[in-house]
């Protein structure tokens, strides 16, 4: 299979993640609201996520869609993606004394263990994503000075 | 004009495939919202948590009767009713319908 087409399927998995996420965020906003209020955050900090999220996600998803912004899309995929799972392993340490819903479409009704699984699994997708896209940079670059070698 | 073309035309086409694929299933699989009427639910401070008190009376009396609760005289929330059931000690009730006091079961 074709690097490109490769990266393609990658970048489409974790676009179609990420619009699911915002999709289930958004359409049953007053329920994400509570939800979000069930987190460990202060209630102002919970009200700004509670829209701020879903929009990083839309924006990622539509980066992700185009191949001209589909390398910075992809790391901050994985920033969000490790940013996520970071506070679900902090949850899971019981750091916070409580530990608050696993909300999020299917996800709510998954367990933290098993949704850290999933968002590893994200995470690694797109460290390969990355790796293809930067080996074909580097590929490109190589080829660029064998050029200038010859000339 | 041009670069929204190119833009548009080089969008990744099994990426906006999986993304009709997700919205056509998670449209497909999500329930109605049935036309339920909401319930009263009071709030368990010490638990943190709403308690279902639909069809039970308040009874704020020295000698209340089983089965009642009460809202005794205090700024917190006491009671609240709920179009869809509370997922959380912090969820929020139906606008405009709380009720002020110490809720607690008789």
């Amino acid at each position: 299979m074709k690097k490109e087409t490769i990266l393609a399927i990658i970048t489409a998995i974790i676009a179609a993640l990420f619009f699911y996420a915002a999709y289930s965020k958004l359409m049953d906003y007053d329920k994400s609201r509570d939800q979000m209020n069930n987190q460990i955050f202060p209630s102002l900090i919970s009200s700004i996520l509670t829209w701020l999220i879903p929009t990083i996600e839309i924006i990622l998803m539509l980066g992700l869609l185009f191949p001209f912004t589909r390398i910075k899309a992809l790391w901050a995929s994985l920033a969000l993606l490790i940013l996520f799972s970071s506070y679900i392993g902090l949850i899971m340490t019981g750091i916070f004394g409580r530990i608050p819903c696993s909300c999020g479409g299917i996800l709510e009704n998954m367990s933290y263990g098993k949704h850290l699984i999933f968002n590893l699994f994200f995470i690694l997708i797109a460290i390969v994503g990355l790796g293809i896209e930067n080996n074909k940079w580097l590929n490109l670059l190589n080829r660029k000075e064998r050029a200038n070698q010859f000339r | 004009m041009n670069k929204l073309n190119i833009a548009l035309k080089s969008v990744n086409k099994i990426g906006l495939f999986a993304i009709a694929l997700v919205a056509f299933a998670a449209m497909a699989f999500t329930p109605a919202k049935s036309n339920s009427v909401a319930q009263k639910y009071g709030y368990d401070q010490a638990n943190n948590q709403w308690v279902l008190i639909e069809g039970k009376t308040m009874d704020n009396s020295g000698n209340p009767a089983p089965g009642t609760y009460r809202c005794d005289a205090s700024s917190e929330t006491c009671s609240g009713l709920f179009s869809t059931p509370p997922t959380s000690g912090s969820s929020i009730p139906d606008s405009g319908t709380t009720l002020d006091g110490d809720f607690s079961l008789n």
